[in-house]
């Protein structure tokens, strides 16, 4: 028989301890906490856990917010380029080949329904054809074509899919195709724009062309070009970059830019398709740079009403330095009415601004640590300070109302 | 400094070596052999000139050579265990070389009946050492079928976070520092230089004779750009015959085939040895509970599957020629290498993304020269030069269109990884290494160590073009100096200095010169570092270590390629101040052996590079975060003769957000996460082992041995945990793995056949989030031995 020694019982039961006696999961369920009314999103974190956090308010106006502890980590399942609608959010997770439907409740992200899908190589635009029906564009493999797919967002079926017929042919030196997020349902007609571009040295072909295509089988019917420019509106999901106002008038920014032959950078400006015309109009063509002094931001340009749009700019000529702020433009003129001095300067972000009744609440981050929600009122031309958010956060992506 | 001008210092320098052991050549020396009375040669006897700090060792034949600085009379003293001593006066004229000595030695029989000796293996005199080390001795666990990877797993310290079977993509980590912050050796040689089919999860453990870990502090033999730590796989450096040839087949149609050899020709010093390895798995294991879509329900069901692209093959081959016990050299060694690798690839980072056309093959082949010469100057030099030529090449294949679900069946779609591809990444690499070690005087030792690393990136997708016309290249010279000073007999000090300087060059596209131009650039830093040990007796000691440490950028990390990924010309390296304090205790008593270690470790890392991603899609590398960790690893390890062994390990590690400023910048307002836990990253893990063996009387020195040990991770957050409502916080599971074998080994263990089992009671195992590792599997291995 051996003679173990003392203390090796004593390890062994140790061990033993150890690797029994762990809990597997942090915690109980708790309690559903109430429903909110609109999310700020926010991504925090040093790299690489930059997580995004859905912050669920119920006023954009008034109160505080600290995230600690309530915020939705929607890391693994959302990221910022969802469509949002009813309460809903939309996702195409191009991953995983599927598209869902989710809903924010009991403090989580929850699968309303999810689908595969694969007919996008990703989601270039979007946009309603009316409360159920949702309209998508993105590229394909290869970058020769442009394909659309239709859903039905109550039924969560795929209505129809393709490939739009009759692009403007591309030039030889510039064979590929870009399409960006200035996607609209106009006059029962869908308008977006493409570009060329070169697959070795990535330049742009100096030219837009603006398009109408009929619905539902994305025919394309008239083309208009443009060669004052060769951007598109950003993605949208993550940006809002064109509208069609009361009116009927569709505006578009041409915010996703690009190097030309020679190193030339492509301005960022703003055009219009007019209610009932299905080309660029001749007379409207806002340089954004050249009207308000400061380059246009990445896609943001949102119609506030009565008239006026909002649109973000960088402070300086280094995108990716730059900080941001908002100028206030008059859409029938294209002229610049003020920029909003009171909203500090703000990191970049996305889609940090939400349009309801002729006001933008804008999540402005300050990199202060306290940070605001802006209230801009289109119809007073005041800006307020709303609901004070705690932070130390690294974006602000979004503001979403949920009910 | 040019790359080149700093090559050919280091060629001048080793020229220069070398003529100095040429030169030293041509001093008064006396040569001799020493035999037993039976008229054998007895190798390993220590010659010593009586009063001076001059000695040397006999070879196998029983020869010897000493070198004297200045002529005159001396005393030579001849001493071997087990044997008496014996003395010779000799008389050493100038520049002559003397008559060979013939020394015979008596067996000293009343030694042997007394003297009983309790010695310490390589790897336990490492673990004394003042660094802190991991050093495992493989020739123990031969019998395994485990890789390099799973063996570190179950030390302190250490993770090893695989995304599925053999071969799937790893995080080594120590003490909670991981990717390029740990470097991988192979008798150290940076192990990628052998090829990208060298890697932790598919060397077997019979290529290895030990495996050092050193965490946070690396001797600068290392010469490395090693900001977490190193891992030196150290491989047979005997100048015996032996061969090891083992096979194994187990679970998911697995088989794992290692041959090591070696043969020596000793009339001629002529040596021949090689190594090979196979690895075959189809990785088939079952995935539980994953989704699929059900088009009858019109909605995603969760079902059982078994993975059905994931086989893996790899190959490697190394051969070696070269002759031993030479006047001009101990050793000298040209070798080839080829290594390949096949691989199918299931699963995106989650098992949601199923692959089921995405390849990853590639292959490598190197030509290397060694060559080792000890004892110049009088016995106080010891010189090895090593170079290598290799060229790598792997290909990352996309071109399916199709997608994949857990059935195998698929829709036509989009590219599984988001583009086209046919990758191709080329890189053509020239490694070059100096060590010498100079003894000052008894107990003062001075070391030098020189490597030059020099390695072209070229990427570029055959779908679209056929070359890379703007490749990047890095030389990185790394220059270490070591003083080590013992004090007292018990207290030893290793004083360490690095120098680190990078030769960046890049070929970039200028969009406003429309051509290609060249960037270039070369830049210095310093690190320093001290290790220290003070025996409290021959059993027992304290120690500390600190060092100052950098991992250095990589070309594309500053320069980018110029539109995607915008260059960065104020990039740092990562840096690191990391701490050690330990000590270790051992104690014997009849046939029980203790022994018990423990280590407290601090890491303040600093800038380590992200990409970072802008709002028009560009990205830029940036050092954008920082990390503190703190923590403690223990191990206890008993033995009781060769019947039963026990090993109990944990390790506690506690990494937090030391990012200050949000993106770390300068100023501004304070990140909401500085200073909390770092998320997704194990924090509580440990290791249980216990071995029962005995020795039978038939089978000529057969011996069976049971081996169980269990493996416990404890549940960590994948995000940040302070933030998220409790609903929302996913978690990775705790671990809690079971692996048992049983071995028999008959005349001494020459033949061998064990079987093993691991993850006895199936459980469903994950060390990152969402993604399922295997099942219980069970191995059946062979091995022949023979020495």
């Amino acid at each position: 028989m051996l003679h173990f020694n003392k203390y090796l019982f004593g390890a062994l039961a140790l061990a033993f301890s150890f690797v029994s006696c762990s809990d597997d999961s942090p915690g109980t369920e708790p309690p559903a906490p109430e429903p909110s009314s609109f999310a700020v999103w926010a991504q925090l974190g040093s790299w690489p856990n930059t997580n995004y956090y859905l912050m669920g308010v119920n006023s954009l106006t008034e109160g505080s917010f600290k995230l600690e502890g309530n915020g939705i980590d929607v890391t693994t399942i959302l990221n910022n380029s969802v469509i949002t609608k009813g309460g809903f959010y939309y996702f195409y997770n191009t991953t995983e080949g599927k598209f869902g439907k989710y809903k924010i409740e009991n403090g989580k992200v929850t699968v309303v329904k999810e689908f595969p899908f694969t007919h996008l190589l990703s989601l270039a635009g979007h946009t309603w054809i009316d409360d159920n029906t949702l309209a998508m564009i993105g590229g394909v493999p290869g970058a020769k074509a442009v394909n659309y797919a239709i859903i039905n967002t109550t039924a969560m079926t795929v209505t129809r899919t393709g490939t739009v017929s009759g692009l403007p042919a591309a030039p030889d030196s510039h064979p590929l195709y870009r399409v960006g997020g200035d996607i609209q349902y106009k006059d029962g007609k869908i308008f977006f724009s493409v570009i060329n571009y070169n697959g070795s040295d990535f330049t742009l072909y100096k030219q837009l062309n603006t398009m109408a295509l009929s619905y539902p089988d994305f025919v394309v019917t008239k083309v208009s070009t443009d060669t004052r420019t060769a951007g598109l509106g950003n993605t949208s999901g993550y940006y809002a970059t064109s509208f069609v106002d009361e009116a009927g008038d569709m505006y578009f920014l041409t915010s996703w830019n690009g190097i030309l032959a020679g190193g030339e950078n492509s301005k960022k400006s703003i055009y219009r398709i007019k209610k009932g015309s299905d080309v660029l109009d001749p007379t409207y063509y806002m340089d954004v740079e050249a009207e308000i002094g400061f380059i246009a931001a990445s896609g943001l340009l949102m119609n506030l009403g009565n008239g006026k749009a909002i649109i973000k700019y960088q402070t300086t000529a280094d995108s990716n330095t730059a900080k941001t702020r908002f100028s206030i433009i008059n859409l029938a003129t294209g002229k610049e009415i003020r920029k909003l001095t009171e909203v500090p300067d703000a990191a970049t972000s996305e889609r940090n601004v939400y349009v309801e009744a002729g006001k933008a609440y804008i999540a402005a981050l300050s990199g202060t640590g306290t940070d605001y929600i802006w209230i801009y009122d289109s119809a007073t031309d005041k800006v307020t300070r709303g609901l004070q958010l705690e932070g130390g956060y690294t974006s602000f992506s979004r503001i979403d109302k949920l009910q | 400094m040019s790359q080149k001008s700093i090559l050919f210092i280091f060629l001048t320098l080793a020229i220069t070596v070398l003529a100095s052991s040429l030169q030293a050549q041509n001093r008064s020396t006396l040569s001799g052999r020493v035999m037993s009375a039976a008229g054998e040669p007895l190798e390993g006897v220590t010659v010593a000139a009586d009063g001076l700090n001059l000695g040397t060792k006999t070879e196998k034949d029983g020869h010897f050579t000493i070198a004297f600085e200045r002529p005159g009379a001396y005393t030579l003293v001849f001493s071997s265990v087990g044997y008496g001593a014996s003395k010779e006066k000799v008389r050493v004229e100038p520049g002559q070389r003397h008559p060979a000595l013939q020394i015979v030695l008596q067996p000293d029989t009343q030694q042997f009946r007394e003297v009983t000796v309790r010695g310490k293996g390589e790897a336990r005199q490492l673990r004394e050492q003042a660094f802190t080390v991991n050093a495992i001795d493989t020739r123990k666990i031969a019998n395994t079928t485990a890789d390099l990877g799973q063996v570190l797993n179950r030390t302190t310290g250490i993770k090893m976070r695989e995304q599925g079977g053999v071969g799937s993509d790893f995080e080594f980590s120590i003490n909670g520092l991981s990717g390029k912050s740990v470097k991988l050796f192979l008798d150290g040689v940076p192990l990628d230089v052998l090829g990208s089919a060298m890697n932790l999860n598919n060397i077997p453990v019979n290529l290895a004779q030990r495996i050092e870990v050193y965490k946070g502090v690396a001797p600068v033999e290392l010469g490395s750009d090693a900001l977490g730590g190193s891992v030196n796989i150290v491989t047979n450096q005997s100048l015996d015959n032996y061969l090891d040839v083992s096979h194994s087949y187990g679970s998911f149609q697995t088989h794992q085939s290692a041959l090591t050899g070696q043969y020596v020709y000793k009339p001629a010093g002529l040596v021949i040895k090689g190594s090979t390895f196979f690895n075959y798995s189809k990785n088939n294991y079952l995935m539980r509970g994953v989704e699929i879509w059900d088009p009858e329900k019109y909605e995603y069901v969760s079902r059982d599957f078994r993975r059905f692209h994931d086989r893996y093959k790899s190959w490697m081959g190394q051969v070696e020629i070269g002759l031993i016990n030479k006047k001009w050299a101990d050793v000298l060694f040209v070798g080839v290498g080829y290594t390949t690798y096949d691989k199918q690839v299931q699963t995106g980072v989650r098992q949601t993304i199923v692959y089921g056309g995405v390849l990853k093959d590639g292959e490598g082949k190197n030509i290397s020269l060694r060559y080792k010469k000890d004892s110049l100057f009088n016995n106080r030099l010891n010189i090895g030069v090593y170079g290598t030529y290799s060229y790598d090449h792997y290909v990352l294949s996309d071109t399916t269109l199709r997608k994949y679900s857990w059935d195998g069946s698929y829709v036509t779609g989009n590219p599984e990884t988001g583009s086209l591809r046919l990758t191709h990444v080329n890189r053509p690499r020239l490694f070059a290494r100096l060590n010498a070690t100079y003894k000052l005087a008894e107990n003062h030792d001075l070391n030098l160590n020189y490597t030059f690393d020099d390695v072209e990136n070229q990427t570029y997708n055959s779908l679209t073009s056929s070359d890379d016309d703007m490749p990047g290249k890095l030389g990185k010279h790394i220059v270490g100096a070591a003083y080590q000073v013992k004090l007292f007999q018990k207290w030893t000090n290793t004083f360490m200095g690095k120098y680190y300087g990078i030769d960046l060059n890049k070929k970039q596209y200028d969009y406003s010169l429309s051509k290609i131009v060249s960037l270039r650039d070369f830049q210095n830093y310093a690190g320093y570092g001290w290790a220290s040990v003070y025996k409290l007796s021959p059993n027992t000691g304290i120690k500390t270590s600190y060092e100052h440490t950098y991992r250095l950028q990589d070309v594309n990390e500053v320069y980018g390629d110029g539109y995607q990924v915008l260059n960065n010309m104020e990039l740092k390296p990562e840096a690191s101040d990391n701490v050690n304090i330990g000590g270790f205790y051992g104690s014997n008593s009849g046939r029980q052996d203790w022994f018990v270690e423990a280590s407290a470790f601090y890491r303040s890392a600093k800038g380590f590079i992200y990409a970072n991603q802008y709002d028009n899609n560009q990205l830029q590398y940036q050092n954008l975060s920082n990390v503190l960790v703190k923590g403690f690893d223990a191990e206890a390890r008993y033995h009781y003769g060769g019947v039963f062994n026990a090993l109990l390990n944990i390790t506690y590690q506690h990494a937090l957000d030391n990012t200050r400023f949000v993106n770390n910048n300068s100023s501004g307002g304070q990140s909401a996460t500085y200073r909390n836990r770092i998320p997704n990253q194990p924090w509580l893990f440990g290791n249980l082992d216990l071995g029962l063996g005995k020795n039978l009387a038939y089978g000529g020195g057969a011996r069976l041995q049971f081996t169980w040990s269990t493996h416990y991770t404890h549940w960590y957050y994948r995000s940040w945990e302070g933030f998220a409502t409790a609903n929302s916080l996913a978690t990775i599971p705790r671990q809690l793995v079971h692996n048992v074998m049983l071995s028999y080994s008959m005349q001494k263990g020459r033949y061998n056949a064990s079987l093993e089992c691991r993850n006895l009671t199936d459980q469903l195992v994950y060390d990152n989030f969402r993604l399922q590792k295997p099942g219980r599997a069970v191995f059946f291995k062979l091995r022949f031995f023979i020495s």
